[in-house]
């Protein structure tokens, strides 16, 4: 679209139209599935790339605006991509006989860890029963007994012997209280010490002796009891360990057999049926217990647990690699947990109770994390990492992890990793971990950038039709006939803020398809037609508006002052554009310059007290160049400037106003009028050639509305950078406004097309000279300025004359 | 004649309880017999057997201890402290055996020899009941890890008056479980295996574990016979020839587990 600077644009200018005859379908109905987000290719490219390559840190960070559908073209496209792959192992943790302290993490073909943990509990449920009856059988009780008399009976043989010949000598053995001693005896019965005293001293003096060697003796012979005793206790348990190994080799042999193609698995019923050996007792029954008295678990339940099998990643109904996505990326949640379970006032835990993250789940597929979340949760981000790097999935609890946790605890054996993490997040956190954290580069290698707009282009909007016409099936709205898509088409431009573009928020799109749906309804109509879509925009508009419209109405009620007609010295109407949530909207502003003699400061109010942000004062600091370079190169400036947004309490920042404060301080200078039917905006630079803003859209509209409600006299409009036009896509009221001759948009390129427009008197060329035509504004500004410096200097002059 | 329920209920059962043997295990066998029984009257004796006093007194006899095999001084007044030790223990364990079964109980203490004493109490008692005193130096075999120990009861059978009260006996002592009831069948003079095995059909419910004959009169091979059957508690039926001093002094020397001797109602 032609525009000639300083001229007027045509309607046609204002806003790119779509034709509905040019939409090569009748509704979106005809359309074939688009799963896709349209405009996305440079994403896309990024994240086939990422998941085809099979190494370790080249992770991918999804960067994107919010609602430019990265979760769903994420999810699209790892579950697709996720399909063909092969199916990862399931991995379950059990007892580690050598150190319960570190659970065994035991690998298993996709699909068999249930199977497995039910093929061990059915034996462990078997050897409960089993054992107990081989050790309750005839035959190991009578071995059983038969060892231990073989015991008794040299015990007491022993015993005899001694006995034996103690009453040979006379000599009766009898039990004391703790003990055992040697009595001299008559007739069977113990002498009473006053027989033993009457008894020859030569037969006393012998039972002295003989007392005293028996004593020795026997005593020599209760030594060795103990070496028997502990022959005998181990002869015992080697038959109790002969019987428990017989009683669970033929119940673990059937499992050794249906799992020897799995090493693994193998050794691990090999050491579990060795240490069911070691530990038979736990399979007797418990026979001091009472049933449902307080106390820790029975026996058969200890055994139970000790043998079973906690199954961490079950992959039976796996098709393809998995793809987990974690809405709650907590430490536990990523990389697991250690439950603990209160005994007795005290905190325990088991094997059992390690409970898988996400990263156990997603391990050989795909994790997809939002990046905020991420960090906003305490140490998610290192323990990410930390797997990352490390290549494994240490569980442990967060407690554990900062090192405060004080009750017993497991360190489970670490699970190898190979997951491909995507990250979902603002642009800003990229470049904040980029910035800020060394190991990102290193684990995030990949980035899928996602576009924020894209080329309105014929294809563009057939594709954009298809992923609506997608969405529209799936959640069962009405379609969208011709009319609808164009004003469709517009109102995503308009949200692009472009008349070439067209915004990637896919969300706004189809929000837009839902509530022009609502209306489709309200009216009965089988298709969503301009006109709904129409109403679904003014809706939107009429329910975010409130505050734009109160401050229209102080405008109107010229509470906050806006002239909309006439002309004033070194006044305009600068024009500011206000985001509140989803809603933005233009502002028109009143901007007062003021100057008078002075040694070249130009006061920016605004930053003088700290409403001003850096870029409104760089604005500002530019107009002090363009005025030296433009009427005084030979003179020092010799003004005292200052510029105010007038009724503003707020911070103001951009240099959008900088080309208003420029004509303001010119009119100032030159002491020639503004037009106040217009407003400007627009950046500026050092030469005056006003450059591009943004939310011009919003500027022009909300000039015009308080126009429109103050009568349009067809005077009014608002100047814009002429690399602005291609931005329009103003709304249809202002087109019309325009069609009528009642309000204009005028292109500028240079600040002297404006001031032209403004004062409405020629701006005035330099001559070879370097002079302006008199008449001219910039002669009269020129002038001005040499006033001021002579001024200045015969001021100097005269307090020199004072000084001397 | 065939004698009512009533007349088959003891009236008195009386416990040795001396200074050597191990009263609560004796008392925990007698545990089911007095809940079969709660009419009946528990006698505890304790023993203080006279050999031993004598022994004490005695300067130069050495206690050799069963803990520490260590060889210490073996005095009177060491003597008395320990006696009177055991003595309260005993009491309290058969109170806490009262007062369990609900029976009514008593106790005294005699000083005297251990065969003597016995033959005096089986004349006053039902059933007299008492753990020999053995060389118990150090714990054979401990119970099978967390098994309940089994109740294994031997009884001695000769003829079928004292029979019958011993067969009942056993079986009270076995919980009414003829599985847990051995017999060592003797018959007597004037008496056939046959009655004792009508009789046995009439008292057990079920056969019992095991039935093996038995010669009363060699006592070394009562002796083995009742190792072979494990038995954890030793029925006999106090006829004059069982309670002759040669037989009690078998008993309390020979046999490994406590005894129950068991007078016939009849006499």
């Amino acid at each position: 679209m032609q525009a000639t600077p300083g001229q007027a644009l045509n309607p046609a200018a204002l806003c790119q139209r779509s034709d509905p005859a040019d939409i090569p379908f009748e509704s979106t109905a005809e359309l074939e599935d688009l799963t896709e987000i349209p405009g996305q290719e440079r994403a896309l490219e990024a994240l086939h790339f990422a998941t085809g390559i099979r190494v370790n840190g080249h992770n991918v960070y999804v960067l994107g605006r919010s609602g430019s559908g990265r979760h769903e073209f994420v999810r699209h496209f790892l579950t697709q991509a996720a399909k063909d792959r092969e199916v990862p192992c399931d991995w379950c943790y059990v007892f580690n006989f050598d150190e319960p302290r570190r659970p065994h993490a035991l690998p298993l073909p996709a699909g068999v860890a249930k199977e497995f943990a039910a093929d061990l509990a059915r034996v462990i449920a078997d050897a409960q029963t089993g054992i107990p009856a081989a050790f309750e059988s005839e035959d190991f009780q009578s071995q059983r007994e038969s060892i231990a008399e073989e015991f008794r009976e040299a015990q007491e043989s022993a015993f005899r012997e001694v006995e034996e010949e103690a009453r040979k000598q006379d000599v009766g053995v009898i039990q004391t209280p703790t003990g055992v001693a040697f009595v001299p005896v008559r007739e069977g019965e113990a002498m009473s010490p006053e027989e033993f005293k009457k008894l020859p001293k030569e037969e006393r003096e012998k039972f002295h002796d003989d007392i005293g060697r028996l004593t020795k003796r026997l005593q020599n012979v209760l030594r060795t009891m103990p070496r028997m005793a502990s022959e005998m206790r181990h002869k015992v348990q080697e038959l109790e360990r002969e019987v428990a190994a017989l009683a669970s080799a033929s119940l673990v042999e059937e499992l050794k057999q249906k799992y020897a193609n799995l090493p693994a698995v193998a050794e691990h019923l090999q050491r579990m049926q060795q240490d069911m050996v070691d530990n038979v007792a736990l399979f007797l029954p418990d026979a001091g217990s009472e049933p449902g008295a307080p106390g820790p678990r029975d026996s058969g339940e200890s055994v139970a647990l000790r043998y079973s099998v906690n199954v961490l990643v079950d992959r039976q109904s796996q098709q393809g690699a998995p793809v987990e996505f974690l809405d709650k990326p907590s430490f536990p949640e990523l990389v697991g947990r250690i439950e603990h379970e209160s005994e007795f006032g005290s905190l325990v835990t088991r094997f059992d109770l390690v409970r898988p993250g996400a990263l156990h789940r997603a391990n050989g597929g795909f994790l997809v994390v939002d990046a905020e979340r991420l960090l906003a949760y305490p140490r998610a981000w290192d323990g990410l990492k930390r797997a990352l790097k490390g290549g494994e999935i240490r569980t442990r609890s967060l407690a554990d992890d900062v090192g405060v946790l004080s009750t017993v605890t497991l360190e489970p054996e670490p699970i190898p990793l190979s997951v491909k993490v995507v990250l979902i997040g603002e642009r800003r956190y990229y470049y904040l971990l980029e910035e800020y954290d060394p190991e990102f580069s290193e684990l995030f290698k990949v980035q899928a950038d996602f576009e924020d707009e894209m080329v309105r282009s014929r294809g563009n909007v057939e594709l954009l039709a298809r992923w609506l016409a997608t969405t529209i099936r799936r959640e069962g709205l009405k379609h969208l006939n011709r009319g609808g898509i164009a004003r469709l088409v517009e109102a995503v431009a308009r949200k692009a803020g472009d008349s070439e573009r067209l915004s990637a928020d896919i969300h706004y799109a189809i929000d837009l398809v839902r509530e022009a749906h609502y209306w489709a309804r309200q009216h009965g109509a089988e298709l969503i037609g301009e006109g709904e879509v129409q109403l679904a925009i003014d809706a939107r508009v009429r329910r975010g508006s409130r505050v734009r419209d109160r401050m229209q109405e102080e405008l109107i009620r010229e509470t906050l002052l806006v002239e909309t007609s006439g002309k004033r010295v070194g006044q305009i109407n600068g024009l500011a554009v206000m985001q509140l949530g989803g809603m933005a909207f233009g502002r028109p502003q009143r901007i007062t310059a003021s100057v008078a003699l002075g040694s070249g400061e130009l006061i920016d109010i605004e930053r003088e007290v700290k409403l001003g942000g850096p870029l409104h004062s760089k604005g500002v600091l530019i107009l002090g160049g363009y005025l030296r370079s433009r009427y005084v190169v030979d003179r020092p400036l010799s003004l005292s400037a200052s510029l105010v947004f007038e009724q503003s309490y707020g911070g103001v920042d951009g240099d959008s106003a900088s080309a208003a404060e420029l004509c303001t301080l010119v009119s100032a200078l030159a002491e020639t009028p503004l037009s106040q039917s217009m407003a400007i905006t627009g950046s500026v630079d050092q030469h005056g050639r006003i450059q591009a803003i943004g939310g011009v859209n919003e500027k022009i509209e909300g000039f015009f509305d308080i126009c429109r409600k103050r009568g349009l006299s067809g005077e009014q409009g608002v100047l814009i950078p002429l690399a602005n036009v291609k931005h329009l896509m103003l709304r249809r009221d202002v087109v019309e406004a325009v069609e009528d001759e009642m309000f204009n948009v005028w292109p500028v390129e240079h600040v002297d097309q404006a001031l032209e427009r403004l004062c409405g008197r020629p701006a005035g060329q330099r001559d070879g000279e370097g002079g302006f035509p008199k008449g001219s504004i910039n002669r009269l500004a020129r002038d001005r300025l040499a006033e001021l410096a002579g001024h200045r200097q015969s001021f100097s002059r005269g307090k020199d004359r004072e000084e001397d | 004649m065939k004698k009512t329920e009533a007349e088959h209920r003891p009236r008195r059962i009386a416990v040795i309880l001396g200074p050597g043997s191990a009263s609560r295990y004796l008392l925990d066998r007698l545990r089911p017999l007095l809940a079969a029984n709660p009419d009946t009257e528990l006698q505890g004796v304790f023993l203080e057997e006279a050999g031993v006093q004598h022994a004490a007194e005695l300067p130069f006899v050495k206690e050799l201890c069963r803990v520490t095999f260590t060889v210490r001084e073996f005095t009177n007044v060491q003597f008395e402290r320990s006696l009177a030790l055991r003595m309260r223990s005993a009491r309290q364990a058969l109170a806490v055996l009262a007062g369990h079964t609900g029976v009514k109980h008593h106790f005294r203490n005699v000083r005297g020899s251990a065969v003597g004493l016995l033959q005096e109490t089986i004349r006053d008692s039902d059933i007299t009941a008492f753990e020999p005193a053995r060389p118990r130096m150090v714990p054979t075999l401990k119970p099978l890890a967390n098994a309940r120990p089994e109740t294994r009861v031997s009884v001695l059978l000769t003829d079928p008056d004292s029979a019958f009260d011993s067969l009942r006996v056993a079986l009270q002592l076995a919980e009414s479980e003829p599985r847990c009831v051995s017999i060592l069948m003797s018959p007597g003079k004037g008496c056939d295996a046959k009655d004792l095995r009508t009789l046995l059909r009439e008292v057990l419910p079920t056969a019992p574990a095991k039935v093996r004959p038995v010669a009363t009169d060699d006592l070394a091979a009562l002796a083995a016979a009742l190792r072979e059957q494990w038995a954890s508690v030793f029925v006999v039926p106090a006829t004059a020839a069982l309670t002759e001093p040669r037989v009690l002094q078998f008993l309390l020397a020979q046999v490994r587990c406590p005894v129950c001797l068991v007078r016939s109602w009849a006499s």
